[in-house]
């Protein structure tokens, strides 16, 4: 899911001028050398971890644009109000999904559909469901409404790290399959389709075959009708569980 | 020719080389066991003499200690300096510590309280500095290093107290220093960051007993200067960039010093309001240490628009080239091209990708690089190879004289640019690390290893040994080593913490001992056999 809102904005960066709104010059211009093209780090730290720009108000915001924050990297930037305002904007429409109006159709109808469609057979939400796809508790906080529909309608598109399906052929001929949590040099952490994790020494391992696509079965959306498909979107628009903290994944390196 | 032939020759050859690296290298790092530069001595190298740790023995390699830093830091880049047997290391940017290099326990501890930095008189902003630098110099009873606030400070390696400390940013707004100083003579070299920060780039020589300024070189002329022809007829020169934030060599034989500066501004990516190759951006700088006068330079990439420092690490070697002894430069550039210069003259020898590059064409004779069409930022979106993050960046590279390899973290990656910033191209190709060992006299890579598991930069170094072994990190901590002939892993250890430094090497009491810095300790390891309690 991250990975997909990477390669958006990403994307959305690449097409041009035309669409640009005026904050997004701003950040291009002044914070992206630090804080990366889509905000998700450079050498400074990524924005979607920061609570000031995830939580906090205008103002607050605004202040550290203006006076920095000494003692580190970020210095204060000596630029119009009304950039900063933009800014502001900018910032708060790409990291604060959840605050837009619900999505239409019956979250109620939306959870059996979940259900049927096998939906927690790999996604968690409170508590309760598989392991092997992202928590789903509070994904609309994470991401925009559109972007959940992206998501449910192609899996495809991209899978967030830690959630590749991964086929691991060891040297004594048995094959591990599940997500690829972690890999490097030496070793492969797998959490095998069971729930149990493999935790593989790279001398054991014949060939590491990558999944090009999700695991998540394209045909699970498809095969929902409009209706179906709406109610569902309502469903998962409705997980706002409050998130208990900003380091979604693994250690921000 | 038979083997035993080709054996003679060669170790011959090593032979020569090592003598002439002995003549290279300042008498006073004359002793192996010590540590006493950023690089290890004033070439830049990284390569050192101890062999007790060797490609044969690197497997029984364990930790010795462990010294955890109270704060942890923004960054951990220092390499950790050692003499006789005491380790002093800077953290972050307002830690430094003397430890017992045998056993880390810690002899004194020096804290730093940043005042808030004044704001800049001119309307533009002010860097507080960075909140890390990358470790001490040392000459005689001092330490010096670099703090946030502008201040170059002189601790007494005895006790850790203030010997003295200079602020470094006058006349100018304070920029901050994050690159470890250099010794050079009676002199303490100082540069400094914001290069993106329209500033003037300068390198500023102090005296070691005093802390008073002696010179002071602009790295972009004022108008009437020589290279100010390579700047419009307008103010731009003065925020021209070209800072000096990494750490220069010098060869004590010639008395030169060589410093490389940074990208031009005032804008990255946008060159329009600085028509011209924006003299001395993206260059190497033979520099006098009595003056600061400029003996010569060399411009890597004229007119950046890419954001490439060249501020990687100018290695002196004195090795045979075509034939004949020559007084080398090299440099592995972020522009992903591998140079060999003259450093007697600024000469140009040979140009030769070490990453993936799609910006230069060919090069002239005078190693000025002809441009691919279509490699300007344009609103649009113009895809280059490297991307901003570059094919290599300040990460120490180490050059070993028994194998004629220099050793790289590069990177293989591919970005968009426009004329107000960057993205990184992750679509089409996911940056990806690899330490690459580059012959120097052809410039073709001999082998690499792919550093897995990093995530999109990777400023962890390498340090090479006379035991055969080069030793090298992954973003997450991984701490690895590898023969330095053939590129076979032989080793690694999980440090758990982000590793953004590069190893060094000491002797103390007959033992030999590896250390790295991560964010939150330092290590140091030692042979099963030699480790003490």
């Amino acid at each position: 899911m991250r990975v997909f809102l990477l390669v958006w904005i990403a994307g959305a960066t690449a097409l041009g001028a035309e669409t640009v709104p005026p904050g997004r010059e701003v950040y291009g211009k002044y914070c992206a050398p630090c804080h990366g093209a889509n905000a998700r780090g450079g050498e400074g730290p990524s924005l979607f971890r920061s609570r000031v720009v995830v939580t906090g108000t205008r103002e607050a915001l605004g202040r550290i644009v203006r006076e920095g924050i000494p003692g580190t990297s970020m210095i204060p930037f000596r630029i119009a109000d009304e950039q900063i305002q933009q800014l502001v904007t900018y910032l708060h429409s790409i990291t604060r999904p959840g605050e837009g109006p619900p999505v239409a159709g019956d979250a109620a109808l939306g959870e059996a559909v979940f259900r049927k469609a096998g939906c927690g057979n790999c996604h968690m939400v409170n508590g309760a469901g598989g392991v092997l796809g992202p928590d789903l508790s509070s994904v609309a906080l994470r991401l925009f409404p559109d972007q959940i529909r992206h998501a449910v309608l192609e899996p495809d598109a991209a899978v967030g790290e830690g959630y590749r399906g991964v086929t691991v052929v060891t040297r004594s001929g048995s094959s591990v399959r599940g997500v690829l949590k972690r890999e490097d040099n030496f070793s492969l952490q797998v959490l095998r389709q069971d729930g149990q994790f493999a935790l593989l020494s790279r001398d054991e391992v014949e060939r590491v075959n990558l999944d090009k696509g999700s695991l998540m079965p394209k045909s699970a959306a498809a095969q929902l009708t409009p209706n179906e498909l709406q109610n569902l979107l309502a469903f998962l628009d409705r997980q706002r569980a409050p998130r208990l903290t900003f380091t979604l994944t693994f250690q921000n390196y | 020719m038979s083997k035993r032939l080709l054996l003679l020759i060669s170790t011959v050859c090593v032979a020569v080389s090592a003598q002439q690296t002995d003549r290279l290298r300042d008498a006073r790092y004359a002793n192996p066991d010590n540590w006493l530069t950023y690089d290890g001595d004033n070439t830049g190298q990284r390569y050192s003499r101890l062999d007790q740790i060797h490609r044969g023995n690197v497997k029984r390699l364990v930790p010795a200690w462990a010294y955890q830093f109270v704060k942890l830091p923004l960054r951990s880049e220092a390499t950790p300096l050692v003499r006789d047997g005491v380790m002093y290391v800077t953290v972050g940017g307002a830690q430094a510590y003397a430890l017992d290099a045998r056993t880390g326990r810690e002899l004194w501890a020096f804290h730093h309280s940043i005042a808030e930095p004044p704001k800049t008189a001119r309307q533009q902003p002010s860097a507080s500095g960075a909140d890390w630098n990358r470790g001490f110099a040392l000459s005689g009873n001092r330490l010096f290093f670099t703090t946030t606030d502008c201040k170059l400070t002189a601790l007494d390696s005895r006790n850790g107290s203030v010997v003295w400390s200079t602020d470094v940013r006058s006349p100018e707004p304070c920029y901050g220093s994050t690159g470890a100083p250099l010794i050079v003579n009676n002199l303490v070299l100082v540069g400094q960051r914001g290069g993106d920060l329209r500033i003037r780039g300068h390198l500023n020589a102090y005296d070691v007993e005093t802390g008073k300024l002696v010179w002071k070189r602009f790295t972009v002329p004022a108008p009437g200067e020589k290279g100010s022809e390579t700047w419009p007829a307008t103010e731009t020169w003065k925020e021209g960039g070209a800072a000096t934030w990494t750490t220069g060599t010098y060869d004590p034989e010639q008395n030169l010093m060589y410093w490389p500066t940074g990208n031009p501004g005032p804008d990255d990516y946008d060159g329009s309001n600085r028509k011209g190759d924006n003299l001395y951006a993206d260059s190497v700088l033979a520099v006098r240490p009595e003056d600061g006068s400029i003996r010569w330079h060399f411009q890597f990439t004229p007119h950046d628009v890419w954001d490439w420092d060249a501020n990687e690490t100018p290695v002196l070697v004195d090795a045979e080239w075509q034939g004949r002894p020559r007084k080398l430069l090299l440099q592995a550039n972020r522009n992903s091209i591998f140079y060999v210069l003259d450093r007697s003259t600024g000469a140009f020898l040979l140009a030769q990708p070490f990453a993936t590059q799609t910006w230069a064409k060919s090069f002239t004779e005078a190693g000025r690089p002809v441009l691919q069409p279509n490699v300007i930022p344009t609103h649009k979106g113009t895809r280059v190879c490297p991307d901003v993050h570059g094919g290599t960046n300040w990460q120490s590279p180490s050059y070993n004289p028994k194998t004629g390899l220099l050793y790289v973290v590069a990177r293989d990656s591919c970005g968009f640019y426009f004329p107000t910033g960057f993205s990184i191209d992750s679509e089409s190709q996911t940056p990806r690390h690899f330490l690459r060992a580059i012959d120097i006299q052809s410039g073709k890579t001999r082998w690499e290893i792919p550093i897995l598991g990093t995530s999109e930069i990777l400023h962890a170094g390498t340090l090479t040994t006379a035991g055969g072994l080069v030793f090298f990190s992954s973003r997450e901590g991984q701490f690895m080593a590898a023969d330095a002939e053939t590129g076979e892993m032989l080793w690694h250890f999980n440090t758990g913490g982000t590793i953004r430094a590069s190893a060094m090497t000491y002797r103390v009491g007959g033992i030999q001992y590896i250390a790295i810095t991560t964010k939150g300790a330092v290590f140091a390891f030692a042979l099963m056999e030699d480790r003490r309690n």
